[in-house]
């Protein structure tokens, strides 16, 4: 039953009296078209990866089967179920993606200070909400929170500041000419008044400043499809630091205290560890604009 | 552009009004109604087609809505650290009957504000709120009830000052 009550009537015009006349910021419908397509390529990225994953599970039961399963490995029909997939079950090296992202070039994702085919350098300002670099910012996160924080307990989504670098001067250039990309974000952990930070940054071929700002860096291992790979510590303050193939480089920093926006520094620093932080720089998937 | 991605842009731009104070309403943030937009624009992009098959485009942006909301109320940084409710965007040089309204609408209890937009923005029915928010009627009817006694002062007051 719904029958009309005058108070809820009252509220329903009140409500409404409340809100229409705000002013709603206005938007590029391109824009959301552009985060709708990159959520969708995410998520086919992200069922891919779950059928990956499962295939790799499955190969993996089924050859357990097999060393165990003594009789039943021996039929032909069970053998041949069991081995067949291990082929398949080598994961294939992803390609090395492109550095720069094309689908950052589009048009809608430009500040409408800029001239046209210029994307703007800056963001949080007016214009700039859905400018390409926030949209790639906003990828940054979500690739650190992915390796980081996949319970979304610790890092603010948010990008508190943009680092860039380019070859071009001014605020707007060409997709391209943007030789680096930087972030930090707040790192906090549930009860804990402190505030951390993560920081990342992508660039071509040169130092960055997570290199120049840790010492102690120590050649390791590289994982995944990197060809280089660095660390560094000191103290709650770590570094990894990965390489392409391409030469492109992507640092990843933590550190209990976010100086910029803190005096008080977590108490137990962020828990990360600078394995952590080299899986996630050796994600292939951060690019530049 | 594909048929696809201009049903959805022409909704999107349509939408985003009604989408945005919903959210605000819910929210109490501007920054934070941008987000839970966007977020819920980007959603239903992925589920667009699904949804325009079942002729639920507006019934699935509402879910969303409500959800992206859910989802950042239990983000840490939200829950931990409150921002200072945002005075309602709009020029006054004194209290009115409104702020009190508004003030009000932001001390509900979560699930009551949800139940709130849903049936007195939106203007849906009892069973529609009920299965936006995967709840009962009869929650729904409670969460009303203790809604409309939480507000009922602010209500009267607008009533009295005519």
């Amino acid at each position: 039953m719904n029958d009309p009550d005058p108070v809820e009537d009252e509220l329903a015009a009140r409500l409404r009296g409340l809100v229409d006349d705000i002013a709603v910021p206005p938007s590029d419908g391109r824009a959301d078209l552009l985060r709708g397509r990159r959520r969708a390529r995410r998520r086919t990225a992200l069922i891919a990866g779950g059928v990956t994953g499962a295939c790799a599970a499955a190969v993996a039961v089924g050859v357990g089967a097999t060393a165990g399963g003594g009789d039943r490995a021996l039929d032909p029909a069970v053998q041949s179920a069991s081995t067949a997939p291990s082929s398949a079950s080598s994961t294939p090296t992803p390609a090395a993606p492109a550095l720069h992202d094309p689908a950052l070039n589009d048009p809608a994702l430009h500040d409408p200070g800029c001239p046209a085919g210029q994307i703007a350098m800056r963001v949080g300002m007016p214009g700039t909400a859905h400018s390409a670099l926030a949209v790639l910012l906003g990828d940054y996160a979500d690739h650190l929170a992915r390796h980081l924080d996949p319970t979304g307990k610790h890092l603010q989504l948010r990008p508190s500041n943009l680092q860039t670098s380019a070859n071009s001067m001014g605020p707007c250039v060409e997709p391209g000419k943007v030789t680096g990309v930087g972030t930090k974000l707040d790192w906090s952990s549930p009860g804990d008044p402190g505030l951390g930070v993560v920081q990342i940054e992508v660039h071509e071929e040169r130092p960055g400043q997570i290199r120049m700002q840790m010492s102690g860096w120590k050649e390791v291992a590289p994982p995944g499809t990197a060809v280089r790979a660095w660390t560094a510590q000191s103290g709650t303050d770590l570094a990894a630091e990965v390489q392409r193939a391409d030469g492109t480089l992507v640092a990843v920093a933590a550190s209990g205290l976010f100086g910029n926006n803190s005096t008080v520094a977590l108490a137990g620093g962020t828990g990360l560890t600078t394995a952590q932080l080299l899986e996630a720089a050796a994600d292939p998937a951060y690019t530049l604009p | 552009m594909a048929r696809h991605d201009e049903e959805f842009t022409a909704y999107a731009a349509a939408a985003r009004p009604r989408l945005y104070r919903a959210a605000y309403l819910l929210c109490g943030s501007h920054h934070q109604a941008e987000d839970i937009v966007a977020t819920t624009l980007a959603k239903l992009y992925v589920a667009w087609p699904r949804a325009r098959r079942a002729d639920a485009i507006d019934a699935y942006a509402r879910r969303v809505l409500v959800n992206s909301h859910l989802d950042e109320t239990r983000r840490p940084w939200r829950r931990e650290r409150p921002s200072v409710p945002e005075v309602l965007d709009r020029t006054v040089e004194h209290a009115t009957p409104d702020d009190e309204l508004w003030s009000a609408v932001r001390a509900l209890p979560p699930g009551q504000r949800r139940v709130v937009v849903l049936r007195h923005y939106w203007g849906l029915s009892v069973e529609e709120v009920a299965a936006d928010l995967g709840i009962s009627g009869g929650t729904v009817k409670s969460q009303t009830s203790a809604a409309l006694s939480a507000l009922r002062r602010a209500i009267h007051t607008e009533g009295e000052s005519r």
